[in-house]
C-alpha cells in the first residue's frame, strides 16, 4: 500500500490522504489513523481530503467509521478540504457525516479544533 | 303373349316416366319448358321456387314478367338460340318474393321442320350467392386498391418470410419498382443489412408473441439515399383459423414534425441552460458571506445546478457561511425541501454554514405537514434576519479571536 503521511502538529494529528483509496488499501490507512491517534499526547485528528475528486460510497462509509472510532477514543476529529462534488456525492448517498465537523482549509481546521479541545479541557 | 309383352313394355315405361318426373321434381336445379312466346307451360318447384312463386303457379306466366326489359331482349335471343357458346348465360332475375336472384341459365331450344321455334327446356342454376359474394369481393377489393393507391401513408403486406405480399404505391414511389413488382422482395432488398435486420426481427417478434408495434419512431435510411424520421406501426394478420399469415404495417413520414420537435427540443435546453445560469446568481453580500436567492420552481436538475454553483463558490471564496433564501420560490412539497436540506447538508461538508430564509408562514406549514425535520439546519423567516443574525456573529467571533 501506498504510504500514509501523518504529522504531528502539538496535539493534533494531521492525516493528508493523497490518492484516492480503494478496499483493503483504505480499510488499512483507517487502522493506521485509529493507531496512531491512540495515543494520550493526540487530541484531536485532522484528515485533509482536499485531493481527492471522487468518494464513493465505501469510502465515504470508512471516512464516518473511522471519525466514529477516533470520538469512542475521545478524540475530536474533523474533515478539511471536501471538494464541492465530493459534498455532492456523499449526499447523494446519504452520508451526511453530521457528527463530524468540516473545514476547508487546514489552517481554519486546526482553530476549530483548538477551539474545540480547549473547550473540552475547560 | 304378344300383348302381354306389350302390357309389360308400357309398364316399364310407365314406371320410368314416373322416376324420370320424381327426378326432376327433386332436382335442386331449375327446369321449366318455355313455348314460343317465352310461357312458362311446365315448372319444376326448384324453378318455381327460384322465380319467388308458389309451387306451381309458375305456369302461365311470361319469363319477360321477370326481366327487366333491356335484358329480356338479350334473353330473347339466347333463349332461341341452339349455338352451344351463347345457350348458356346469366340473367338476373326480379323474382315474385321481392328478391333479385342470378341464374345461370342453359337454353335448348326446339325448332318445327321449317325451322322456327317452338319452345324451349330450359335449366336454372340459382348462382345468387357466388355473385353477391364476387360483387363483394370486387367492392372490397376496390377499397383496398383505393387505399393503397392513394393513402401516402406506406402500407404493406408481408408473409411470414417477410416477403412483401402488396405494397401501397407510395412505398413503390422512389424505388423505381411498380406496386406489382414488390412481391416476394424484402427489406433487404432496399434498405442496409442493419436496417433491415431489425426490421426482419421486429415483424419475427410480431409473429411470435402477436404483439404488436406501434408508432416506433426511427431514423432511417431510405433506398434512394435520404434519411428520414419514419414512425412505424406493424400488426400481424391471421387467416380464418387464427393462424398467423404474416404482418402488415404503416409507415408514416413523419421528418417534418421530428426535426420541429428536435428543433424546439434544442431550443428548450439552450433556453433552459441559459435561465439556469440567470436563475443561479451567488451574491457574495459580505466578507465570507454568500446569498443565494432562489426564484420559481425547483426541479432537480436546477437545485444540482445551484448546489453546484454555491458549493464552488464557497470554496473559492473561502466563505464561512451561505444563505439560501427561499421567499422567492414558488411551491414546496417534499421534492424541495430534500433538495434544499441536501444542498444545506454539502455546504456544511465542505466547511461552511448553511442558513436558509424566508421560510414563510405556508412554507413553515408544509414542511412541518410533510413531517420533515429541519435538523440542524439553521431557518429564519426573513433574509433580513439571516444577514443580521450572520453579521452580529461575526461581530462576536471577530471579539472572541481578538
Amino acid at each position: 500500500m501506498a504510504r500514509l503521511t501523518r504529522m504531528h502538529l502539538g496535539d493534533i494529528l494531521v492525516v493528508p490522504i493523497q490518492e484516492e483509496l480503494h478496499d483493503t488499501a483504505a480499510e488499512e490507512a483507517g487502522e493506521k489513523i485509529i493507531r496512531e491517534a491512540d495515543n494520550p499526547k493526540i487530541k484531536g485528528v485532522a484528515i485533509d481530503i482536499s485531493a481527492l475528486d471522487i468518494v464513493d460510497s465505501f469510502l465515504g462509509r470508512l471516512l464516518q467509521k473511522i471519525a466514529w472510532g477516533l470520538r469512542a477514543m475521545g478524540k475530536e476529529v474533523i474533515l478539511v478540504g471536501i471538494q464541492p462534488e465530493v459534498a455532492v456525492a456523499l449526499v447523494e448517498l446519504g452520508l451526511y457525516l453530521e457528527e463530524i465537523n468540516t473545514a476547508f482549509e487546514l489552517d481554519s481546521a486546526l482553530e476549530k479544533l483548538r477551539e474545540k479541545i480547549n473547550k473540552g479541557a475547560a | 303373349m304378344a300383348q302381354k309383352n306389350n302390357k309389360k313394355e308400357i309398364e316399364k315405361l310407365r314406371r320410368e316416366n314416373e322416376e324420370y318426373k320424381k327426378l326432376i321434381e327433386e332436382m335442386s336445379e331449375g327446369f321449366a319448358y318455355l313455348e314460343e312466346d317465352l310461357t312458362f307451360s311446365f315448372s319444376n318447384p326448384a324453378c318455381d321456387s327460384a322465380f319467388g312463386v308458389p309451387e306451381g303457379k309458375l305456369m302461365g306466366r311470361k319469363l319477360q314478367d321477370f326481366l327487366s326489359p333491356e335484358s329480356f331482349k338479350e334473353v330473347k335471343k339466347n333463349i332461341k338460340t341452339s349455338e352451344k357458346k351463347k345457350s348458356v348465360f346469366e340473367i338476373e332475375v326480379n323474382a315474385a318474393d321481392g328478391e333479385t336472384r342470378y341464374l345461370l341459365t342453359r337454353s335448348n331450344p326446339r325448332f318445327d321442320e321449317k325451322g322456327k321455334f317452338v319452345g324451349s327446356f330450359v335449366f336454372f342454376y340459382d348462382i345468387t350467392k357466388r355473385i353477391k359474394l364476387e360483387e363483394n369481393l370486387i367492392f372490397e377489393r376496390g377499397l383496398l386498391n383505393a387505399l393503397l393507391d392513394y393513402i401516402p401513408d406506406w402500407i404493406y403486406f408481408k408473409d411470414k418470410g417477410s416477403r412483401f405480399l402488396e405494397v401501397s404505391k407510395s412505398k413503390a414511389e422512389g424505388t423505381g419498382l411498380k406496386r406489382d413488382e414488390f412481391k416476394g422482395k424484402t427489406d433487404f432488398d432496399f434498405f442496409s443489412e442493419e436496417e433491415a435486420k431489425v426490421m426482419r426481427a421486429d415483424e419475427e417478434k410480431i409473429m411470435k408473441t402477436g404483439e404488436s408495434v406501434v408508432d416506433k419512431v426511427q431514423k432511417i435510411k431510405l433506398p434512394d439515399g435520404k434519411e428520414k424520421w419514419l414512425s412505424a406501426t406493424k400488426v400481424p394478420f391471421y387467416d380464418k383459423y387464427g393462424n398467423v399469415m404474416g404482418t402488415l404495417g404503416i409507415t408514416r413520414d413523419v421528418t417534418r414534425l421530428k426535426t420541429l420537435e428536435l428543433e424546439k427540443q434544442e431550443k428548450i435546453e439552450a433556453q433552459k441552460e441559459e435561465l439556469i445560469e440567470l436563475s443561479t446568481p451567488v451574491i457574495d453580500v459580505w466578507d465570507g458571506v454568500l446569498t443565494v436567492p432562489i426564484l420559481g420552481s425547483l426541479d432537480s436538475e436546477r437545485a444540482s445546478k445551484i448546489s453546484e454553483a454555491l458549493l464552488t463558490q464557497i470554496v473559492e471564496k473561502r466563505a464561512e457561511v451561505a444563505i439560501i433564501d427561499i421567499s422567492g420560490i414558488s411551491a414546496v412539497d417534499s421534492a424541495v425541501a430534500d433538495r434544499l436540506i441536501r444542498t444545506a447538508k454539502a455546504v456544511r461538508l465542505v466547511g461552511a454554514e448553511a442558513i436558509l430564509t424566508g421560510v414563510g408562514v405556508e412554507i413553515a406549514q408544509t414542511i412541518a405537514d410533510l413531517g420533515i425535520d429541519m435538523e440542524n439546519l439553521k431557518t429564519m423567516s426573513t433574509l433580513k434576519d439571516g444577514l443580521r443574525y450572520v453579521i452580529s456573529r461575526k461581530k462576536e467571533l471577530r471579539g472572541e479571536w481578538r
